[in-house]
């Protein structure tokens, strides 16, 4: 696929979002409405002069987007790596959720020095608490091993 | 001016300020130094950091990070080639040559006190320029304010972009966000879609976390840049002669005054001051043919000239609004998370911290010298951290901080969110720093602008009312028009204007 191709399909279909925002946004009560209205019906117009240019560059040719595929698959692990600790830190807490994650990332990126990694996991969660927990005491979901221990 | 400096004076030199500063300073310079993070990234995973502690504390270490990371950049650039921040490019045309010739921590020692230099340079032009320049924007009405915020947007939106339309794209994004929640001034919620918590609006710091953070962390990871020890060590070999450092003043002098106008300037940024000052101590030279073969007043001129650029791209950003790159914008937001309206307001409400944080850039820039020549190797060190370990880790950092400043976990899924979108962003070539500017001016224009109404009782004639109205509506169509002018020029002088090449 050529970048402007994509550029092209990304223009238009935020062109409908900021389209269908605007028809949203001239509902609001009143002086609300001035702002988010004008804004999106501005951005509407925006997004199809960014589709007319992409289709225009898409028109004089270009070379294909090359795709390198390692660096693809290390970005899907990290993409796989955030959503994970979104979703396990209301679980594990934030320090089980770093210990588990952070070497277990690393590793699935390619990293394999498990001695650097074991000593920077744990200097870098030792520094989180030390900041977070013991500094700036801010209450943090409780960690699932101290729900096992009672 | 003079008792709004007394009276920040003890505030900058309290024991936690002065190591808030340290800690920035060095954290700057490690950041700065390792490819693949920015000083933007920086400031934006330490803000959370910093949401419980008084505002000068906070901006100390935002001063630290901004002036240490500008150095940070020039060290593997110096040693790989490899700029650490986008300001560090110039530095590569004649630090890597010297390292090459063993002259590796001879080049890190110019790029210091060059460092140094300009960064002091440019604090105290902030310092003399930004008061007098917040006392006249400080006679604006809200007609005035409310042109003056569409101004800084757009010179952001059309001149940090190669295309302008995705500028202002970014800008509609950032404005678009600002509305989100309960309109302060009417009650009426906006694009909340029945979710309480989307009542209270997104947080700035969400949004700068998760613009700052999280696409750098991703692009840290694919790109996974492997640094080999023996490209460090070659590079750290001393074998420099003794070195007259007066025959640099002349540069410093030149670049310092390049970087300073820049800085200025809004959109443009540390890069393009960094080649510009190059370029003018090259033709300065009496022999041009050494510069890129490892010339002393190359570096010299390039890392002057980069940190000349920091504090002056404040003087806009403090006293109109209008930051002079994505590192200002960046701090603007965080002035509003302290509570502090950026624009010329600091220098009225908040007067003592504002002058606080001027002179921490200045002391901050003093701070760099010391702590770059203590910690020099340590910093070569840092290299060695593998970004496959850093990447998780940046991530880990700012959930913790996002979740921390209010016990949400929304608020984490938000800043994920809004890192991706980020990212898709940046692979698209759309500049981030406008949308967060627009979440930053936007409720201050629609309030400014629904004032002016309400003070007209609806005419809108007010708003045009005015001599300096008129004048910021001018600059808007110049800077509107700036694209089509400079492509105009570019092609009657032949592609000259191109700096960045």
């Amino acid at each position: 696929m050529h970048r402007a191709t994509l550029e092209t399909v990304a223009a238009l279909g935020l062109m409908v979002l900021c389209g269908l925002g605007a028809a949203q946004a001239a509902g609001f009560p009143g002086a609300s409405a001035y702002l988010p209205t004008v804004v999106l019906a501005a951005a509407t117009v925006l997004s199809l002069i960014w589709a007319i240019q992409s289709g225009v560059r898409r028109m004089r040719g270009g070379a294909p987007i090359t795709i390198d595929r390692i660096e693809l698959r290390r970005f899907a692990t990290m993409v796989i790596a955030v959503v994970a600790i979104g979703a396990l830190i209301p679980v594990l807490g934030f320090f089980t959720a770093f210990f588990l994650l952070i070497p277990g990332t690393t590793w699935a990126l390619g990293y394999r020095d498990w001695r650097v990694t074991g000593a920077a996991t744990v200097v870098f969660v030792g520094l989180l608490y030390v900041a977070f927990v013991l500094v700036l005491e801010r209450p943090l979901p409780r960690e699932i091993w101290q729900g096992l221990i009672g | 001016m003079i008792d709004y400096l007394i009276q920040a004076l003890p505030l900058v030199f309290s024991v936690e300020v002065l190591l808030a500063m340290a800690f920035g300073t060095f954290a700057g310079v490690a950041i700065g130094a390792l490819p693949g993070l920015s000083t933007t990234m920086g400031i934006a995973v330490l803000i959370p950091l910093t949401f419980t502690m008084s505002p000068l504390v906070a901006l100390g270490l935002m001063a630290g990070i901004y002036n240490g990371a500008m150095y940070g950049g020039a060290i593997p650039a110096i040693l790989l080639r490899i700029p650490g921040t986008p300001a560090g490019i110039a530095t590569v045309f004649d630090g890597y040559p010297m390292a090459m010739s063993g002259q590796g921590m001879q080049a890190m020692r110019i790029a210091l006190a060059s460092s140094a230099v300009g960064g002091i340079i440019s604090a105290l032009t902030l310092l003399l320029l930004a008061p007098p320049l917040a006392a006249v924007a400080l006679r604006f009405g809200p007609a005035e304010v409310f042109w003056l915020a569409v101004f800084g947007l757009t010179a952001i939106a059309v001149l940090l972009a190669d295309n302008p339309v995705k500028g202002l794209l970014s800008a509609c994004f950032g404005l678009i966000l600002g509305t989100v929640g309960i309109d302060q001034m009417t009650g009426n919620e906006r694009f909340t879609f029945d979710l309480l918590h989307l009542t209270s609006g997104i947080g700035i710091l969400v949004l700068l976390t998760g613009l700052y953070a999280i696409p750098p962390a991703l692009d840290l990871a694919a790109k996974a840049i492997l640094i080999s020890h023996r490209d460090m060590q070659r590079g750290l070999a001393d074998r420099s002669a003794p070195f007259r450092w007066s025959r640099l003043v002349p540069t410093w002098l030149r670049s310092s005054a390049i970087g300073v106008i820049v800085g200025i300037v809004p959109g443009a940024g540390g890069n393009i001051a960094s080649v510009i000052a190059w370029r003018e101590a090259r033709r300065a030279s009496a022999d041009p043919g050494r510069f890129g073969k490892g010339a002393p007043e190359g570096v010299a001129a390039s890392e002057c000239a980069n940190n000349a650029d920091n504090a002056s791209a404040l003087i806009p950003a403090l006293t109109l609004g209008i930051p002079g790159n994505a590192v200002a914008a960046v701090i603007l937001g965080g002035l509003l998370v302290h509570g502090m309206r950026p624009g010329p307001a600091l220098f009225r409400e908040t007067a003592p911290v504002t002058y606080g944080f001027m002179l921490a850039m200045l002391i901050t820039a003093v701070m760099l010298f010391a702590i770059g020549r203590i910690g020099a190797k340590l910093f070569i060190n840092v290299l060695r951290m593998p970004p496959l370990l850093l990447a998780p880790m940046i991530v880990a950092m700012a959930t913790m901080g996002i979740y921390a400043i209010n016990n949400s976990m929304v608020d984490v899924w938000l800043m994920l969110g809004i890192g991706f979108v980020g990212y898709a962003m940046d692979r698209l070539d759309f500049p981030l720093a406008p949308a967060v500017l627009a979440v930053i001016l936007g409720p201050m224009a629609e309030a400014e602008f629904r004032r002016s109404l309400l003070i007209a009782r609806g005419d809108m004639s007010f708003l045009f009312s005015s001599t300096i109205s008129l004048i910021l509506i001018a600059l808007i169509v110049l800077m509107t028009l700036t694209p089509l002018i400079r492509r105009s020029l570019d092609r009657r002088l032949g592609g000259k204007l191109d700096v960045s090449g």
